[in-house]
């Protein structure tokens, strides 16, 4: 694959390897330091030996910004076991970012609590907790409300899009992304 | 008698939806995309999962929207807001028992009226034809027991029916979803479509919306092998039918 064509299918594939990297990092800034990393990282093997599969670029991307997703959390847990000078300097800079975390964590749960009291059936509120938070699993969920599996398929995929509609509805897409990526 | 009541789902109007025509994910789907995100879905799984979120777009706003409920549920509970929002909330009235057996008085009165609308057609001697029911009387159909049920479309974003069969009573069960933000209330009615007519059978004015859905009970009896059609109407007039057909095997 050549140079230009690469970079064209790298830059398609960027907001994937964002959202890999997203479920496991949870920070804004250093997310999308590691997908520019990804991408950067993959661009560089890829120029000196390119793959034989073009196909399998989705999947050589991915494994690298899992990778990446995965070395960063085994950092942050070297530093939380950190002691001395080091961790002191390190609590300081991250005393600061905890407290834009705080007031983006703050705003996030604001909007999804304005939106869950709007959901028009209250099961749909139940439905999304005991199922996202809680991670019951549906047959219990179906026995306690009465559904029955095809039900629960639509009542879930139902409330799901109620959240959505009110949440695109009640944020503009722009703040939705400051909210969510934040 | 082994009857087969199936539904073909075709829609006369449906509610606005600004996603129309994505393609509805499945409780199997949404079940490991939250166990990828609890990090408990297997290596291979995952693997195979972020491949298809890098290659497929609306895949990947599943799982981001799947995220942001669990991100943004998470933070709710760590401000302790999240108990307070659903505590209570829940109440007796909004259990679907409650509001299927409101909704079952509503077509018991209907089919009070249905048996008194035959006699008096008998009695004016007018036609009707031999596949309409004439008797209704809850346990007197011996095919009830036997009556199942095929589903023949999936769950979209549009308004959508299930069912389900209670054979102890003969009762089949319909809920009809009707759409992402329902009315208060919605006109029902059941008609039976014969070659070149239609009789209604069974209708109601207004049918409260319970859990985003109109429930309905209908006596299995009343489906005899034939075609009908259900249609819910919102006060505006906005609604949907669904055709389904009893077939006697």
């Amino acid at each position: 694959m050549e140079s230009t064509l690469l970079e064209r299918e790298l830059e398609r594939v960027r907001p994937g390897v964002l959202a890999i990297i997203r479920a496991s990092v949870r920070d804004r800034a250093l997310a999308e330091d590691l997908c520019g990393e990804a991408i950067r990282i993959t661009m560089e093997r890829l120029a000196r030996q390119p793959l034989d599969d073009p196909q399998k670029l989705e999947a050589y991307v991915a494994q690298t910004a899992r990778n990446l997703a995965i070395a960063e959390r085994r950092k942050a847990a070297r530093q939380r076991t950190m002691t001395g000078e080091q961790e002191s300097l390190e609590q300081h800079v991250d005393e600061l970012a905890d407290v834009a975390v705080e007031a983006q964590r703050r705003s996030r749960a604001q909007a999804i609590r304005s939106v869950l009291d709007e959901l028009p059936t209250p099961r749909d509120r139940e439905l999304l907790v005991r199922f996202y938070l809680e991670d019951e699993d549906r047959e219990t969920i179906c026995q306690d409300l009465g559904l029955t599996t095809e039900h629960f398929n639509r009542v879930i995929f139902r409330a799901r899009e109620r959240f959505r509609v009110l949440l695109e509805r009640r944020y503009a897409a722009r703040d939705l992304l400051g909210l969510f990526l934040g | 008698m082994d009857d087969r009541l199936m539904t073909e789902g075709r829609h006369q109007q449906q509610y606005s939806d600004p996603r129309r025509g994505a393609s509805p994910m499945t409780a199997t789907e949404l079940e490991r995309i939250n166990h990828y995100l609890s990090g408990t879905l297997p290596e291979a799984d995952c693997i195979e999962l972020e491949a298809r979120m890098i290659g497929d777009d609306a895949y990947r706003a599943e799982v981001e929207l799947s995220r942001q409920l669990r991100d943004g549920l998470r933070d709710l509970r760590q401000t302790g807001e999240l108990d307070r929002l659903t505590r209570g909330s829940y109440r007796f009235w909004h259990q679907p028992a409650f509001g299927l057996a409101a909704s079952a008085v509503a077509v018991m009165a209907s089919l009070v009226a249905l048996a008194s609308y035959q006699q008096l057609a008998e009695l004016r001697g007018e036609a009707v034809s031999e596949t309409t029911p004439v008797a209704v009387t809850p346990g007197a159909a011996t095919s009830v027991k036997l009556l199942r049920l095929v589903r023949t479309r999936s769950a979209g974003n549009e308004p959508d029916l299930t069912w389900r069969i209670d054979p102890a009573v003969g009762q089949l069960d319909l809920r009809i979803d009707v759409g992402l933000e329902p009315a208060a209330a919605y006109a029902f009615q059941l008609t039976r479509l014969d070659d070149g007519s239609s009789i209604a059978l069974l209708s109601s004015p207004a049918i409260g919306v319970t859990n985003g859905e109109v429930a309905i009970s209908v006596h299995a009896a009343l489906l005899r092998p034939g075609r009908y059609e259900v249609t819910v109407r919102d006060p505006a007039g906005h609604g949907s039918s669904y055709q389904l057909a009893v077939i006697d095997e």
